[in-house]
């Protein structure tokens, strides 16, 4: 089997709150997955188990077939990267990217070429004495994928990576996240509550509402085929034509906005 | 065992002395106040003592002269501090601003009982002011209470209250205009509005601070009877500590209770800063305010300039040649070195665990969220409290439940409630600062295989500097000048500065008196230097625009002396 990564029965309660129900689902090598939904539905809540920051109540977190669910966030080696970029604002972008190695004690050569190749990738290389508070948000949000790149772990989870950016910047660099995505064969879950964002992205879209996973499936399959149900009618369909329109209407080939 | 559990029985050991610390404050702060409860209640059977104490005509007396001298003294300074705050914050650039909100704070770098004394340097007998004018103003009682505290209490409301306009959102003032609103308009229906908290806040401390003095009565009090001076007459006169537990029951009373109301109502309704305030508008500096400014700046300014001059002139007023005379009897008689050893020493210690203890308990309060609900909001809300506890009650309460342990007559005591004493404000100084600090910073530090330890050195402290600098400042330069919970609890062998200074006005050596606070004035402001030089390197290097004001950020802190 190529499963990466595999979720059994997962449920979460704070307190009387039931945040997760019941969630199973698997993620295989070299995908990019969306876990979609409106705000408030549990997808952070669900990617929070998978780092390993949140226990589940219940169920089981399988990576490469061996139970991690007990496992400490430092153990299970993902890399993450988080909408407010959480760099760490005392170090400058080469030590953020640095910081990580220096912990897995690797020798100062290695670590000096590694970080340069990542903060490249990302066209950082002529910022890299400068501090996060002298960049802009992209930059910024480009540092912390770098951080996330250099550590050359097999699973990349993003929590609403773009969410703060311009609308430019956002759609620039998702494309190069895509790019690198490819380019690297490296797995990725991304949380979003952005339809376009996940339909442009992602391999497959794990669709959710209310703590519970009400679809798995392609972009393609989600738009085709799940009309009937009202919730994803709205949240999917109605939205995406929407812009289908406005954009339609831009170019002077459709009707009138609705 | 697995990793896991390991992992786990980790988490829940940190979690545990994380508890342990919080338990200690509990402990020392809980159960002396009980002792000082259960001896107030010994005096006679049951409730006795306090009905024939607060029925008897001394009492009501000073209790009654208690209130009016400090609702006077706080609404004279709160006034000018309003003005003052006013002014600076939104009339002035930024170094003139700096500037004088550094010479705002200076009196309250001193001890409440050296206000007095200048006060007699002004007005008494030999008193600049009594010669300039050619008569003597009553100053020993009411006048020179209010006077005093009026210096006391001024630095502190200033430092709650120019936070505030610090923080007033330039857009309102923006929308304002818009609609049409005339300036006196804008004043009445923007500013006051969102001022009455912040000057309530300003009046809980304020009241707190001179309802529990005792350093300015002793000095300017004469005969007028106030509570804390009955107090202290009882307790350190005759020794009759249950008379003096109930006295300080009455003085905690009022105080707990203004400071409740601030915290139930008031400060939950202040006006929080916003991340992109527009600094507000309010036209030009006219005449008619600078002329009162310059006056008000004076005002302030003359204690400080009474206590840099006096210990220097040979003798007030009639010979105002220079000399070193008092500083030389100071250090031959009065052993000045071993009190600047103590003092210096009692400071450090204060700052160095109180900011440990301080960063424990409010990292536990902002970040545990695995239980302990009752439990953190149960020590939250006494160290609220705490902020109330007059000294002396605290002091009194330390000197009965540690009396005849190893601990009594040592320095460490004195560090100890000097902790509990100041440990409100630094207390939301933490607070307040990790509720701002990104947590997901720890969270990636876990994920790239930090451990508690990378956690807490690579991440957390780092990011901490200039809270921890503040908060360990706002212990030190307290410990310097505070005179109430350390005067129950020292011998000769641990006095301090400031106790010195007491013992100097009851020998009526006013020279040496004002020597020793120029000495602790010198030492607080190489600290607040210290400060401020640390804060503009730490905001130089992190590039985020211009450097903090000079340490006014203790404004939440704000302390009772």
């Amino acid at each position: 089997m190529s499963d990466l990564i595999r979720l059994e029965g997962i449920n979460k309660y704070f307190g009387p709150q039931h945040a997760l129900k019941d969630i199973t689902c698997r993620v295989e090598k070299g995908e990019f997955v969306s876990i979609l939904g409106p705000s408030g539905c549990g997808k952070t809540t669900l990617l929070r188990v998978l780092m390993g920051l949140e226990a589940p109540s219940s169920g089981k977190v399988y990576h490469r077939g061996e139970d991690i669910t007990r496992q400490p966030p430092d153990k299970r080696g993902f890399s993450i990267v988080f909408q407010d970029y959480a760099l760490f604002p005392h170090m400058t972008l080469y030590d953020n990217v640095a910081y990580g190695l220096k912990l897995k004690k690797m020798p100062a050569p290695e670590i000096r070429e590694r970080v340069m190749n990542s903060l490249n990738t990302l066209k950082l290389g002529k910022s890299i004495d400068k501090y996060p508070s002298q960049l802009s948000g992209g930059m910024q949000q480009r540092a912390a994928i770098a951080r996330s790149l250099v550590l050359g772990s097999d699973l990349m989870l993003l929590d609403e990576p773009f969410s703060a950016l311009d609308a430019m910047v956002k759609v620039d660099l998702s494309g190069e996240l895509k790019e690198l995505q490819r380019q690297f064969g490296i797995t990725m879950v991304m949380v979003t509550h952005d339809q376009e964002e996940a339909f442009m992205l992602s391999d497959r879209v794990f669709l959710m509402r209310q703590g519970a996973m009400v679809a798995d499936a392609t972009p393609r399959d989600l738009y085709r085929n799940a009309s009937g149900d009202p919730f994803i009618h709205t949240f999917i369909v109605d939205q995406i034509d929407k812009r289908a329109k406005y954009i339609l209407a831009l170019n002077g080939t459709g009707g009138g906005v609705s | 065992m697995s990793r896991a559990s390991a992992q786990k029985s980790g988490r829940t050991g940190t979690a545990l002395t994380l508890t342990l610390l919080v338990a200690v404050i509990c402990v020392n702060m809980i159960l002396p106040m009980l002792t000082l409860l259960a001896k107030s209640v010994d005096y006679e059977p049951f409730y006795r003592g306090f009905v024939t104490t607060l029925s008897s005509r001394a009492t009501k007396q000073a209790l009654w002269n208690s209130i009016k001298v400090t609702l006077l003294s706080c609404a004279i300074a709160i006034g000018a501090a309003f003005f003052f705050a006013y002014i600076v914050e939104l009339k002035l650039g930024d170094r003139a601003r700096r500037l004088f909100r550094f010479l705002a704070i200076l009196p309250m770098l001193v001890p409440s009982i050296t206000h007095g004394i200048v006060i007699v340097y002004l007005f008494g007998k030999m008193g600049i002011f009594t010669r300039f004018l050619g008569f003597q103003l009553p100053i020993y009682g009411p006048l020179g209470i209010v006077m005093g505290s009026f210096f006391y209490a001024f630095p502190i409301a200033f430092l709650v209250l120019s936070q505030a306009f610090a923080n007033l959102d330039g857009r309102l003032f923006e929308n304002a205009v818009i609609l049409g609103a005339k300036p006196l308009r804008r004043f009445w229906d923007i500013v006051l509005p969102i001022m009455k908290y912040a000057v309530f806040s300003a009046f809980a401390v304020c009241f707190t601070m001179i309802f529990t003095d005792y350093g300015i009565p002793l000095s300017v009090g004469g005969t007028y009877s106030i509570l804390p001076l009955l107090f202290y007459k009882n307790v350190i006169g005759m020794l009759d500590f249950s008379k003096g537990a109930i006295y300080s029951t009455m003085i905690l009373m009022p105080a707990i209770l203004v400071y409740l109301l601030d915290i139930l109502y008031f400060s939950k309704k202040q006006v929080s800063a916003s991340h992109n305030l527009r600094k507000v508008d309010s036209g030009p500096f006219h005449l008619l305010q600078k002329i009162p400014f310059a006056l008000l700046t004076f005002c302030v300014v003359l204690p400080i300039l009474i206590i840099c001059v006096a210990p220097f002139v040979r003798a007030w007023p009639y010979d105002l040649g220079l000399t070193l005379r008092h500083f030389r009897r100071i250090i031959s008689v009065g052993a000045l070195g071993k009190l600047v050893g103590n003092s210096v020493v009692i400071s450090l210690l204060t700052g160095l665990l109180g900011t440990v203890l301080a960063f424990a308990a409010g990292y536990v309060y902002v970040r545990n969220k695995n239980g302990l609900h009752l439990f953190k909001k149960i020590t939250h809300g006494l160290y609220m409290v705490s902020l109330a506890i007059p000294g002396l009650a605290l002091g009194l309460s330390f000197a009965l439940f540690f009396r005849g342990t190893p601990l009594y007559s040592t320095l460490l005591i004195l560090v100890i409630v000097n902790i509990i004493h100041f440990f409100g404000s630094p207390y939301m100084m933490v607070i307040s600062h990790f509720k701002l600090l990104n947590p997901n910073l720890e969270a990636i530090c876990r994920t790239l295989g930090g451990s508690n330890f990378n956690v807490l050195f690579d991440v957390i402290i780092p990011n901490s500097r200039k809270m921890i600098t503040d908060v360990f400042v706002y212990f030190f330069t307290n410990s310097m000048i505070t005179i109430s919970a350390v005067s129950m609890l020292y011998n000769s062998r641990t006095m301090t500065l400031a106790l010195q200074i007491t013992a100097y006005n009851d020998q009526g050596t006013w020279e040496s008196a004002v020597a020793v606070s120029l000495v602790i004035l010198a030492i607080n402001v190489v600290m607040k230097a210290w400060q401020t030089f640390r804060l503009d390197r730490m905001s130089r290097r992190l590039h985020q625009g211009p450097a903090p004001a000079l340490a006014v950020d203790d404004a939440v802190s704000t302390g009772i002396g």
